[in-house]
C-alpha cells in the first residue's frame, strides 16, 4: 500500500468520525435560516471522505516537490559546502525524551531550573562527548538560559514561571 | 493618515522600540540567511513573544521580523548558492557567480540596495492603494466575505501547488481543525469531547509554531544539513551610484512584478523573483551575461522579492484575507492583540495601519544599516553549529507557546502539530493551504451563517449579488483549471 493510500484511509476514517459527530450537533436557530453549527463540519467531513477516496483510487502520483523537499546538492557546481549527517537514531530518541521531559517539568520547575538542564543535555547529545565540547555546552547553555530569561521576563515582560534574573 | 504616520514613526523612534525592532529585523535576517530556517518560522516563533507588548509595538516587531526574514535569504544565495528562502532562488543565478569572481561585497551590496528599493516601492503602492481597496471592501457584506474566503482558498490551492487533491485535503484539514471548540454563532460545542482544554478551541500560537517551526526542527534533525566547508571571507569592492541609475527601469519593472505577484494569494516572493529575473533577462541588452554574475539579475530578483511583501500585505490589511503562510501568521499577531484586519481597521484603528507603514519604512532603513554595517561579519552566521542552534530554537518554541496562554496543554498541542506538519509535508501535503484554512475557517463560517440568516436560508443570494457571484465564479474557474491541469499531468504520466 502506498503512503498516499494510507493517508487516503486516514482521511476517510477521520471524515466518517467527523460526519457522525457533526450530525449530532443541534441547530438552535434553524427557524431563522441558519443551517446551524453542524453544517461546516459535516461539509468538511464529506469533502474529506471524497478527497480521501480520490487519493486511494488514483494512480500512484509523483510526489509534489515542496519547498522543504527541495534538496541542495553540494556536489553540483563546486559548492563550498559540506553535508553534515543527521544525528543517530538513538540520539534522536534521547532528544525527543529530553524535550518531552522539559515540557512536562517546565510549569513545575519554572523557566530557569527546567531550561538549563534541557539545553545542556540537548547540546551535549547533538555534539561530541569529550571534555572540551561538554565545557562549551555548559557555557552556551548557561549563557543562553540567563540571557533569554532576562530578555523574556525583564525586557519583553512575558509572564513566565520561575525566571531567575539578577537584581530581581 | 499622514499625521498618524508621523506620530507612529515618532513613537517607533524611541530608543527602546528601535532596539526591539532592530533586534527583530536582525533575527529575521538570521532566520532568512540560514538554509533550513525561514521567514515564516521566524514570524511564527516571534508571535507569542509579542503577546506582552503594546499592540502597535507587537505588530511593528512582527513586520520587522517578516521583512528581515525575506531580506536575509540573499546571504546564503550569494555565498553558498543555496537560497536561504525560496524568495532568493533567482538571486543565486548571478550573485553566486559574481561572488566567485571575488566580488562578494558587490554581490551582497547590490542585493541589499535592490531589496531596499523593492521594499520602498511596495510600501508606496501599499500606501496609495490600500485605502481605495479598503473603501471598496467596506461595502462587502456577509455574502461577499464568505465568497471571498472560498476564492482565496481556491487560489492558494490551485495556483501554488502541483497536487490539487493534496492541496484541497490540506485546506479541508485546516478548516476542520478550526471548527474545534465553540461555534462562532450560538457557541455550541464541537469536537471537544468534554475536554476543558479543547473547549476554547485550538489556539493560533500552538498551531502555527507547531506546523512551521517544530516541523522544521524535526526535518533539520532528520536530514543532512548543509554548511560552509571553510571559514567565510567576504571580499571585493562595493557598488556604484551609476549602476543603480543604469538599473532604474529594471528596478521599477521588477518591483512592479513583485507587488503584482505578491498580491495574489499563494504565490508571493517565491515566484516573483523568478518572473522578474526572466523579464530582466528578456529586456537586457546583454542577456548572454545572465547567469555569469550580471548585476541586473541581482537587482531584478532582490527588488521583486522584497516588493512582494507590500503586495502580500495589501489583501491582509484591507480585506483581512492572508495570501500565504507568513501573512496568515501575521493575522494571528493581529488577533492576539485584539485587532481584526480588514476594511474596518482603516476606520476604527488608523493608528495601527499607520504603524504598519511606519514599521515597514523603518525596518527597510534599519536593515540597510545593519546589512552594510555587518557585510563582512554577518555571513558568519551561516557557520552557527546545529548542536547549539536547534536546542535554543526548541526552547524558544516551548517558552513562547507556554507564555501565550500559560497552558502546558498548548505546548503538547504544538508538539503534536509539529509531528503532523512534518509527516504531511514529507508526503507532499502543502502546509500553506492548511494554515489558510485554519485562519479563514471562522471568517467563512461566521459570514456564511450570517448571510443565510439575512436571506432566510436562501442560497441564491450568493449568485445574485455581483461581487459574491464574481468571486464564486473565479473560484469555480480556478477549480476547473486545477482539475484540467491535474488531468493533463496524469495523461502525461500515463504516456511516459
Amino acid at each position: 500500500m502506498t503512503t498516499d493510500r494510507i493517508w487516503g484511509l486516514i482521511f476517510i476514517v477521520t471524515g466518517v468520525a467527523m460526519a457522525w459527530d457533526s450530525w449530532q450537533i443541534p441547530a438552535p436557530f434553524r427557524n431563522m435560516g441558519d443551517p446551524g453549527p453542524g453544517l461546516l463540519p459535516l461539509s468538511l467531513a464529506i469533502a474529506m471522505i471524497l478527497l480521501g477516496t480520490v487519493l486511494i483510487l488514483r494512480a500512484p502520483h509523483i510526489q509534489a516537490v515542496t519547498e522543504a523537499d527541495t534538496p541542495a546538492d553540494p556536489a553540483d557546481g563546486g559548492y563550498e559546502t559540506i553535508l553534515i549527517a543527521p544525528p543517530a537514531t538513538l540520539v534522536r530518541i534521547a532528544l525527543v525524551a529530553v524535550t518531552l521531559g522539559y515540557v512536562a517539568l517546565f510549569p513545575r520547575l519554572g523557566f530557569t531550573i527546567a531550561t538549563l538542564p534541557f539545553l545542556l543535555l540537548a547540546t551535549a547529545l547533538l555534539g561530541k562527548f569529550d571534555l572540551r565540547s561538554l565545557v562549551r555546552a555548559v557555557i552556551v547553555s548557561t549563557t543562553a538560559t540567563l540571557l533569554v530569561g532576562w530578555v523574556l521576563a525583564g525586557l519583553v515582560v512575558l509572564p513566565l514561571p520561575g525566571v531567575l534574573v539578577w537584581g530581581r | 493618515m499622514t499625521e498618524h504616520f508621523i506620530a507612529s514613526l515618532l513613537s517607533l523612534l524611541s530608543p527602546g522600540t528601535l532596539v526591539m525592532m532592530a533586534a527583530a529585523a536582525g533575527i529575521g535576517l538570521f532566520f532568512g540567511a540560514l538554509p533550513g530556517l525561514s521567514a515564516t518560522m521566524a514570524v511564527a516563533m516571534f508571535l507569542p513573544l509579542t503577546f506582552a507588548m503594546a499592540p502597535t509595538l507587537g505588530i511593528a516587531v512582527l513586520v520587522a521580523v517578516y521583512i528581515g526574514g525575506i531580506s536575509g535569504g540573499l546571504v546564503a544565495a550569494t555565498l553558498l548558492r543555496i537560497p536561504g528562502t525560496p524568495s532568493s532562488i533567482a538571486t543565486t543565478f548571478d550573485a553566486y557567480p559574481l561572488a566567485q569572481k571575488g566580488e562578494a561585497v558587490k554581490a551582497l551590496a547590490t542585493g541589499f540596495v535592490a531589496s531596499a528599493i523593492g521594499g520602498l516601492f511596495s510600501l508606496g503602492v501599499l500606501v496609495a492603494f490600500a485605502p481605495t481597496l479598503a473603501g471598496f471592501a467596506i461595502r462587502f457584506g456577509a455574502h461577499e466575505y464568505a465568497a471571498l474566503t472560498i476564492a482565496a482558498l481556491t487560489l492558494v490551492v490551485v495556483l501554488s501547488y502541483a497536487d490539487l487533491t493534496k492541496g484541497l485535503l490540506a485546506a479541508v484539514l485546516g478548516l476542520a481543525i478550526s471548527t474545534i471548540g465553540f461555534a462562532p454563532i450560538g457557541a455550541s460545542q464541537r469536537f471537544s469531547f468534554g475536554q476543558i482544554d479543547l473547549m476554547a478551541g485550538i489556539g493560533i500560537v500552538p498551531f502555527m509554531v507547531g506546523l512551521f517551526a517544530v516541523s522544521q526542527i524535526i526535518r533539520e534533525l532528520s536530514a543532512p544539513a548543509v554548511r560552509p566547508r571553510k571559514g567565510i571571507v567576504v571580499r571585493g569592492t562595493g557598488i556604484r551610484l551609476r549602476e543603480i541609475r543604469a538599473n532604474g527601469v529594471n528596478l521599477l519593472r521588477s518591483s512592479a512584478i513583485g507587488v503584482g505577484i505578491g498580491v495574489l494569494p499563494g504565490i508571493g516572493g517565491a515566484a516573483s523573483n523568478l518572473v522578474a529575473y526572466g523579464a530582466a533577462r528578456q529586456a537586457s541588452r546583454r542577456p548572454d551575461d545572465f547567469g555569469k554574475g550580471n548585476i541586473e539579475g541581482i537587482y531584478a530578483s532582490e527588488s521583486a522579492n522584497n516588493a512582494s511583501i507590500g503586495g502580500a500585505l495589501l489583501p491582509l490589511i484591507t480585506l483581512g484575507i492572508p495570501g500565504d503562510g507568513v501573512t496568515a501568521i501575521l493575522i494571528g499577531g493581529f488577533t492576539i492583540h485584539g485587532l481584526q484586519p480588514g476594511p474596518m481597521l482603516f476606520t476604527n484603528e488608523p493608528r495601527v495601519i499607520a504603524t504598519i507603514y511606519a514599521a515597514f519604512f523603518l525596518t527597510i532603513v534599519m536593515l540597510l544599516i545593519i546589512q552594510f554595517g555587518t557585510i563582512r561579519v554577518f555571513p558568519k552566521v551561516l557557520q552557527v553549529p546545529r548542536k547549539y542552534l536547534m536546542p535554543i530554537l526548541l526552547m524558544m518554541m516551548v517558552v513562547g507557546t507556554y507564555a501565550a496562554d500559560n497552558r502546558v496543554f498548548d505546548v503538547w498541542l504544538m508538539l503534536g502539530f509539529g509531528i503532523l506538519g512534518y509527516f504531511l509535508e514529507r508526503h507532499g501535503f502543502p502546509l500553506a493551504p492548511m494554515v489558510l484554512g485554519f485562519i479563514l475557517g471562522p471568517i467563512f463560517e461566521t459570514n456564511l451563517r450570517r448571510a443565510l440568516m439575512y436571506s432566510d436560508g436562501d442560497l441564491t443570494d450568493f449568485v445574485t449579488r455581483p461581487v459574491s457571484a464574481s468571486l464564486l465564479l473565479l473560484a469555480l474557474v480556478l477549480l476547473f483549471y486545477g482539475l484540467w491541469s491535474a488531468a493533463r499531468q496524469a495523461r502525461g504520466r500515463t504516456r511516459a
